[in-house]
């Protein structure tokens, strides 16, 4: 419950030509039975006259402005920081040289202003500004780890790199 | 702990300077590093470009796990303590724990 006292000016009692004296220490009780709460009851951010009375601002009011505008801006980076998540299939890729053998299941995560596009299984990601933007690029990106890969000779690959290869040899083959 | 804002470009010359991978052109937007250990190539990471927007930390996690670094460690990295000599301490603790792991698990089957 927001005391009236709390909303009115302590030297209210000494009163001038433009307001009227209250009480100190009446509170929203007694200011109602006098009539006089009326739009008093909410908390005013601005010191203002009403009714004849001079109302403080109510330093809660500038305290609640600040969390009210710390939250907004924590929702605002929580969705901007929240993808969209969905998923799509690669079934071709952009190369004379190899053919998926099957569709690969991608995930695609939607940012405001970037999508990134990833399979995890080879620890890949493509971005760009959009959905298709950041599929050629993972695209591209199985490419490269492709060609990386055979340009290493197996018996100094380690452990990760064997494994990306043996999964590459599951889903690639090379065109005939 | 999450993973600090760095601009791209702090991260591209952090990992050229400090670990000083082999690096190949590709044909995707961005340079990909070789990192070898006693010759073995043991990881593989994207290289961010050298613009200077702040790289959105859903993005650096993954270079993060491309070195096989947790959070702390990337921040470490970037921010310095973590020298390239340290770096590969690191990773080739890892590399080793895995074949371990690799090992142990073959001989139970």
């Amino acid at each position: 419950m927001v005391k009236a006292t709390n909303l009115i000016v302590p030297d209210f009692e000494n009163g001038s030509n433009s307001t009227k004296g209250v009480p100190v220490g009446w509170e929203r009780k007694e200011l109602a039975v006098a009539g006089i709460l009326g739009d008093l009851i909410a908390p005013i951010s601005e010191p203002t006259v009403s009714k004849g009375y001079f109302v403080a601002a109510d330093p809660r009011v500038d305290a609640l402005k600040k969390d009210v505008e710390a939250l907004k801006n924590k929702i605002s980076k929580f969705y901007e920081d929240t993808p969209r998540i969905a998923n799509a299939t690669i079934s071709s890729l952009p190369t004379d040289n190899y053919e998926l053998m099957v569709p690969l299941n991608v995930i695609l995560k939607m940012y405001n202003d970037e999508t990134i596009a990833i399979y995890p299984e080879l620890e890949l990601y493509g971005e760009g500004t959009n959905e298709m933007e950041a599929l050629n690029d993972l695209k591209d990106e199985i490419i490269d780890l492709l060609e990386d890969l055979d340009g290493v000779p197996d018996s100094n690959l380690g452990a990760d790199p064997t494994a990306w290869k043996k999964i590459l040899n599951t889903i690639l083959k090379p065109c005939q | 702990m999450p993973i600090n804002d760095y601009p791209e470009k702090e991260i591209r010359r952090k990992i050229i300077s400090k670990i000083n991978p082999s690096i190949n052109k590709s044909r995707s937007k961005h340079d990909k590093g070789l990192i070898y250990i006693d010759k073995k190539l043991e990881a593989r990471v994207k290289i961010p470009n050298d613009h200077s927007r702040v790289m959105r930390q859903s993005k650096s996690k993954y270079i993060a796990s491309d070195l096989r670094l947790n959070h702390l460690e990337f921040n470490d990295l970037i921010d310095c303590p973590i020298t390239g000599m340290k770096y590969y301490k690191i990773l080739k603790s890892r590399t080793n724990n895995q074949r371990q792991h690799a090992k142990s698990c073959k001989s139970k089957h």
